[in-house]
């Protein structure tokens, strides 16, 4: 009757193992289109394999004493060998296949093949197994001459399975990595139980008693990969239990059925069966649902993350577009003005027609034109996309008007115009800005003061330091009248910068203002002076023409400064002054403090020098 | 006669320079990009070298590198002239020890040879 107990648990646990072994491979080979990867085709073979095994051992163990005992025992081995072999298959490509040499690939898998074939052939020999006797219910077979022969492939066998299990772990990643350490941890229990018991304690003891138990080893092999399974293919973890745990209750009342002494215990066995199919079955059903739920929650994540990968590569691709059609768009203007240039050089060649030349310096002065859109639309894109960058330090603006009147010099004296520079007495001109950029405001600025003014006018470069109320003041009153005369389109009134940046600090401001004689600007024609493309009076009857975004530009510089830009005119014929603010030294902290919270973009660039202004 | 080394990819800008740089008595050498300008650059001997950077094979701020950091070219003056506006690189190329950095659309032809007889002329 004590025997009776222990043959029966026996009995269970090998079948629960069965049918963890299945469900386990079954699930991994389904499972996210699993038949697809060598990795799990190969688990579900090993697994098949190591079922068969598996019942080998159960209809061995069923065999103890009879006539067919030494039939079964060595169709043990058998399958035994084949287990270890699809297992060694399997280890090779987990979590992928790292080893890339192929010719060592060949040689280590047909060694595998061969040495299993011909162990596999051998356990069938009598010179392998002769006999098996026992000493109580312990089994001993008994070895003959060939068992080396069977020992020798499986010892090749778990140092191939050892070897690629470090192999693979070293190559993998981290999320693989982790991934294996559970897989290690199984097999290297399940090894490990399977040497213990059927070569270190035969050895040792005499008994080949422990090897009874050798295929419940595999629990822990299935048990590890399971949860690793579970874990990156990201399934709920408690779902998969419930799952396996109504399969196996199923599964043991099943076999309870069988192990039933009498007729009325059957009955029971099998309506108790029916009734754990039944919630069994209602069971996986709502399980199932679950996992097709969460299947399409991740299939959508994974989607998600996919189209902001391509987002972001769109985003990439524009800005890296920007630049190289810049490029791709000045080298042939760049052969285009140079020919012209040289075309018009009388030392290289000499035309006699003079509508031909002075058409050919209409083209010229167009395609210098083009040259400079080309670097403004450049600016403009990276100031709008927040990738401009800036290196303030401390700048004495001063000295800054002084080398901007210098070389503007020659463009004044060809106009005939006398350029003036004023700076209030006593009053500290250092500011805390890019000096490139601060430069370029000033250019700007003045550049078209030169441009709108008829020969012979006077042009006044000066520095003031107003109250920032004043400066909030003038700018606001500039801004409240287009709002007022809907002169304005929406948006035009907002920061081209990042707010940060265009926040003014300090009670007091230095300010730009440069005023000229020139050709005024009517007063609807104020407002939209700062805005893209915006070119103000009677197009046709300019002499000059401009890309329509200098003045946008040096609003975004300005602004990036922490400063207000606005202009004043009386009306048209009266000349224009335009004024910009900048911070004084003092503000140097809060400005650093202000700047470092604006995010920069990674592929911040400085600007692009405008091709010399006409 | 001064010897001037052109290296551009671009087959019309490159002839532009070349015939401006003849017609002021120049010895004009040529090179399609950065790899033939290195190889060139083991026999001939330039007197002012004319560099492009967006070049196929080996970019100009490479082929600057290379011939800044071989004793035998490392006195060349060379002049970058580029398609390149953006200030860092007319900031990389003077850091890398190029004599002067000119845009191609801001800089015509004229110039260009006046830079390069002032870069001989040093």
């Amino acid at each position: 009757m004590k025997l009776m107990f222990i043959s029966n648990s026996m009995l269970l646990c090998l079948l629960i193992v069965i049918a963890l072994s299945f469900f386990f491979g079954f699930l991994v080979f389904i499972t996210n289109r699993g038949w697809e990867k060598q990795t799990n085709r190969r688990f579900f073979v090993f697994t098949i394999a190591a079922v068969i095994w598996q019942i080998t051992n159960l209809i061995m163990f069923f065999n103890a004493k009879l006539p067919n005992d030494l039939f079964w025992t060595r169709t043990t081995y058998f399958t035994g060998i084949f287990g270890a072999y699809f297992l060694f298959r399997f280890i090779s490509t987990f979590p992928k296949r790292h080893l890339e040499s192929k010719s060592l690939n060949i040689a280590i898998e047909s060694i595998a093949l061969i040495g299993t074939l011909t162990a596999a052939i051998s356990s069938m020999m009598s010179q392998t197994i002769t006999s098996v006797s026992y000493a109580g219910n312990s089994r001993s077979p008994e070895f003959g001459s060939m068992a080396n022969i069977f020992n020798l492939t499986l010892m090749a066998l778990v140092a191939f399975i050892l070897s690629f299990c470090i192999y693979n772990f070293k190559k993998s990643n981290l999320e693989e990595k982790s991934q294996i350490k559970y897989m290690l941890l199984g097999v290297a229990s399940t090894v490990l139980i399977i040497i213990f018991t059927d070569v270190i304690s035969p050895i040792f003891t005499g008994s080949n008693f422990l090897s009874n138990f050798d295929s419940f080893s595999l629990v822990f092999l299935f048990g590890f990969t399971a949860y690793s399974i579970v874990k990156y293919q990201l399934f709920d973890i408690r779902v998969i239990l419930t799952e396996t745990a109504a399969f196996i209750v199923a599964f043991a009342v099943f076999v309870e059925i069988f192990l039933s002494d009498n007729r009325t215990q059957a009955i029971a066995n099998s309506i108790i069966f029916i009734l754990v199919l039944i919630g069994g079955y209602l069971l996986v059903k709502s399980v199932n649902l679950e996992i097709q739920r969460r299947k399409e929650l991740q299939k959508l994540s994974l989607q998600l993350k996919e189209a902001n990968t391509k987002l972001k590569q769109v985003d990439a691709m524009k800005t890296e577009f920007i630049s190289l059609a810049s490029h791709e768009l000045l080298t042939p203007i760049s052969a285009i003005e140079g020919y012209l240039s040289m075309m018009l050089d009388e030392k290289i060649v000499k035309i006699d027609n003079e509508k031909a030349v002075e058409y050919m310096s209409r083209v010229y002065t167009s395609a210098k034109r083009l040259a400079r859109l080309v670097a403004d639309l450049l600016n403009v894109s990276r100031i709008e996309q927040g990738r401009m960058l800036v290196d303030k330090k401390e700048i004495d603006l001063h000295a800054l008007i002084d080398e901007v009147v210098k070389e503007l010099k020659f463009k004044a004296q060809e106009k005939k115009h006398k350029l003036l520079t004023t700076v209030r007495p006593n009053i500290d001109t250092r500011t805390y800005g890019d000096v490139d950029k601060v430069k370029e405001i000033i250019i700007n600025l003045t550049g078209n003061s030169i441009k709108y003014t008829k020969d012979g006018g006077l042009i006044g470069i000066g520095i003031d330091l107003w109250p920032t109320r004043k400066v909030e003041s003038n700018f606001n009153k500039m801004q409240s009248e287009l709002k007022e005369h809907g002169k304005t389109s929406e948006g035009s009134l907002q920061n081209i910068v990042n707010d940060k940046f265009a926040e003014l600090i300090g009670d007091k401001q230095l300010v730009v203002i440069i005023k000229d004689t020139g050709i005024g600007i009517s007063h609807d024609d104020l407002g939209r002076l700062f805005q893209k493309f915006s070119r103000v009076g009677d197009w046709s009857t300019q002499e000059v023409q401009g890309t329509g975004l200098g003045l946008y530009i040096s609003r975004a510089l300005v602004e990036m400064h922490h400063g207000r830009i606005w202009a004043y005119s009386e009306g048209e014929g009266k000349g224009s002054t335009f004024y910009f603010s900048l911070p004084t030294v003092e503000a140097e902290n809060q400005i650093k403090q202000l700047d470092a919270e604006v995010p920069v973009a990674k592929d911040a660039k400085p600007m692009a020098k405008s091709a010399a202004r006409l | 006669m001064a010897k001037v080394m052109i290296v551009d990819d671009d087959i019309i800008l490159r002839d532009m320079y070349a015939e401006r740089l003849k017609a002021e008595n120049f010895d004009v050498e040529v090179a399609a990009n950065g790899e033939e300008a290195l190889e060139k650059l083991k026999t001939i001997k330039p007197d002012v070298i004319l560099l492009d950077i967006m070049m196929p094979k080996v970019n100009g701020f490479n082929v600057l590198d290379t011939i800044k950091n071989t004793p035998e070219t490392k006195a060349i003056p060379v002049i970058m002239l580029t398609a390149l506006i953006q200030e860092d690189n007319k900031k990389k190329g003077m850091a890398s020890g190029a004599y002067d950095y000119l845009a191609k659309s801001e800089a015509m032809p004229a110039e260009v040879v006046e830079k390069v007889k002032k870069a001989i002329g040093k």
